[in-house]
C-alpha cells in the first residue's frame, strides 16, 4: 500500500494493518507520538527526557495489547487509557506524585475554558491566564485530570469515560465540580 | 527526538531486536470470560446466601412465637441471620469488583451494578428457596459446619433460652398424652409437661429422635411448661447430631402421670 493511502486511514484501520505487519505500527506510533508527549506532560509534570521514555513505554505496552483493542471502539480513547494507566503505575514505582509543574495555556485554549465557565467580566487576559493555570495546579487530581482531558486533549464525555474508566455521568459531575472550582476561586479573585 | 521520524525508527528497532509480539487475543478474551465467570458464580452464592436468609428469617416457629406474644424489635433483629447477610454483601462486592473487571463494566455505576445484582440475587434466593435448596444446605451444615449454633443460624440460641420460655431439643421420649423428656444443644434432659388436662392439647405425639421447639414456662431446672410445640425447620440436622439414649426407667414413670409413653425407635438407641 502506498505511503500517501495509508497516512489516510482510520486509526481502526491502521491497526489492523499493525497486526499484519509490525512496521504499520510506525504510522501510528507518528499520529500519537506528540499527542501522548504533551499527555504526559500535562498530567505527570515530567521532564521532556522523561516524557519520552514514557511516551516509549506507552507505545510498546500499545503494541504488546494489540489484540485487546475491540474495533468496534475508538482507538484514541483505548490507547489514552494505557497511556494515562503508565502514567500512574510510574508514580506508584516513584512513590512521588508532581506536585509543582506548570500547564501551558494557549491563547485559544484561555477563550474555551473562559466560555465554559461564563467569565463575563472583563480581566487582564495575561493574569487570568496565569491564574487558572495556578488553580488548575493546586486542584485535586481527579479533577485536573478531566479538565486536561476535555481541553486540552478536546475529548468528549464518552471519550473520557473510556479513557478514565469512570460512568459518563460521574465523568459529567466530575467536570463540573472542577469548573465550580475554577470559577469559585476566579469570583473570589476578581471580587 | 520525538519530533522527527528517528523516534519511531528506533522504537521500531527496538521491538524487532527485543522480538516482541503482540499478546495472542485469545488470552484477552480469556480475561474477560473469566471475569464474567466469576461475576455469576459470586452471583450464585449470593442467591445461597439470600434463600438461606429467606429461609432462616421465615422460620415457621419464629413467625408464630411473634404472633402469640407482643415482641418488639429487640427480638426482631435478634432473629435476622447477620451472617448469611454479611456473606450476601460480600458475594455483591465481589460481584461489583468482577464486574467492573469485564471490557464495558467501568460504563456502569456502582449503584446500577449493585441493583442489578441485588435483583439477581433475589430472584435467585426466590428460585432455591422454592426449589429447596436453601433447607438442603441447612441440614449439610447443620451435620457438618463448626459453630453453626453460634454463628450460621441465629434460631439456636433463640430458641435455646428457657427463662424466656423458648426450648429446643431433641425429643427422647414421650407420652400420648402430649408429655415429653427432651435432650437440649447442650445434652441437658428436660421435661417438657402439658399444660393442658391430658388428652386435650396435642392429637399427634412427636416420635422420639425429631428435633422441636417449645413455647411454656420453665418450671425449674428440669422442667418445662408446655404452651404450644413448633416443628423445626432451620437447624433440624444440628439438632439430629444429639445423641439419645434410653432415659431412666424412673425418669419416665415420673412422666406418666396420664399417658402412656410412645415407644422408642430402634435407630435412636445408641
Amino acid at each position: 500500500m502506498e505511503n500517501q493511502t495509508i497516512q489516510n486511514l482510520s486509526d481502526e484501520e491502521l491497526v489492523i494493518l499493525s497486526r499484519k505487519d509490525q512496521n504499520n505500527f510506525s504510522y501510528i506510533i507518528n499520529r500519537y507520538k506528540l499527542k501522548f508527549f504533551h499527555y504526559v506532560r500535562r498530567i505527570s509534570g515530567v521532564n521532556d527526557d522523561d516524557a519520552e521514555d514514557l511516551v516509549q513505554d506507552i507505545f510498546i505496552k500499545i503494541y504488546l495489547n494489540i489484540n485487546d483493542f475491540d474495533e468496534t471502539q475508538k482507538f484514541s480513547s483505548w490507547a489514552y487509557a494505557i497511556a494515562r494507566n503508565l502514567v500512574i503505575s510510574n508514580y506508584r514505582k516513584r512513590k512521588v506524585r508532581p506536585e509543582n509543574y506548570k500547564i501551558n495555556l494557549d491563547d485559544d485554549l484561555m477563550q474555551n475554558i473562559a466560555s465554559e465557565i461564563n467569565i463575563e467580566k472583563e480581566f487582564d487576559q495575561l493574569a487570568l491566564k496565569d491564574y487558572v493555570v495556578q488553580v488548575m495546579t493546586q486542584m485535586p487530581e481527579k479533577y485536573r485530570e478531566v479538565l486536561i482531558l476535555k481541553y486540552f486533549e478536546e475529548k468528549n464525555y464518552q471519550e473520557i469515560s473510556d479513557i478514565i474508566k469512570k460512568p459518563i455521568g460521574t465523568v459529567g459531575s466530575m467536570i463540573n465540580k472542577a469548573k465550580k472550582e475554577l470559577t469559585k476561586s476566579l469570583d473570589k479573585k476578581y471580587d | 527526538m520525538i519530533e522527527n521520524k528517528e523516534f519511531e525508527n528506533s522504537l521500531l528497532t527496538k521491538i524487532k531486536k527485543e522480538h516482541l509480539n503482540p499478546m495472542p487475543k485469545w488470552k484477552f478474551v480469556f480475561k474477560n470470560i473469566s471475569w464474567w465467570l466469576g461475576g455469576g458464580l459470586f452471583l450464585i452464592f449470593g442467591g445461597l446466601a439470600v434463600s438461606l436468609i429467606i429461609f432462616l428469617f421465615s422460620d415457621e416457629g419464629l413467625n408464630i412465637f411473634l404472633r402469640t406474644k407482643g415482641f418488639g424489635w429487640e427480638i426482631f433483629l435478634f432473629s435476622i441471620p447477620v451472617f448469611w447477610l454479611l456473606l450476601f454483601i460480600f458475594f455483591s462486592w465481589l460481584v461489583y469488583a468482577n464486574f467492573k473487571e469485564t471490557k464495558q463494566g467501568y460504563r456502569y455505576s456502582f449503584f446500577l451494578i449493585s441493583l442489578g445484582s441485588l435483583l439477581i440475587s433475589l430472584l435467585l434466593g426466590l428460585t432455591f428457596h422454592f426449589c429447596g435448596i436453601d433447607e438442603q444446605i441447612d441440614d449439610l451444615l447443620g451435620r457438618r459446619a463448626p459453630f453453626y449454633g453460634e454463628v450460621l443460624n441465629p434460631s439456636v440460641k433463640f430458641w435455646s433460652e428457657p427463662e424466656q420460655g423458648r426450648l429446643s431439643g431433641v425429643v427422647a421420649t414421650s407420652t400420648n398424652e402430649g408429655d415429653y423428656l427432651i435432650i437440649d444443644r447442650d445434652g441437658k434432659e428436660w421435661t417438657v409437661l402439658t399444660k393442658a388436662p391430658c388428652g386435650c392439647l396435642h392429637k399427634i405425639t412427636i416420635p422420639a429422635g425429631a428435633p422441636v421447639k417449645f413455647i411454656g414456662r420453665k418450671l425449674n431446672n428440669n422442667n418445662f411448661e408446655l404452651e404450644k410445640i413448633i416443628p423445626m425447620r432451620p437447624g433440624k440436622a444440628f439438632y439430629g447430631k444429639i445423641k439419645i439414649l434410653p432415659p431412666p426407667p424412673e425418669r419416665v414413670k415420673a412422666m406418666m402421670h396420664c399417658g402412656e409413653v410412645a415407644p422408642m425407635p430402634e435407630s435412636l438407641c445408641h
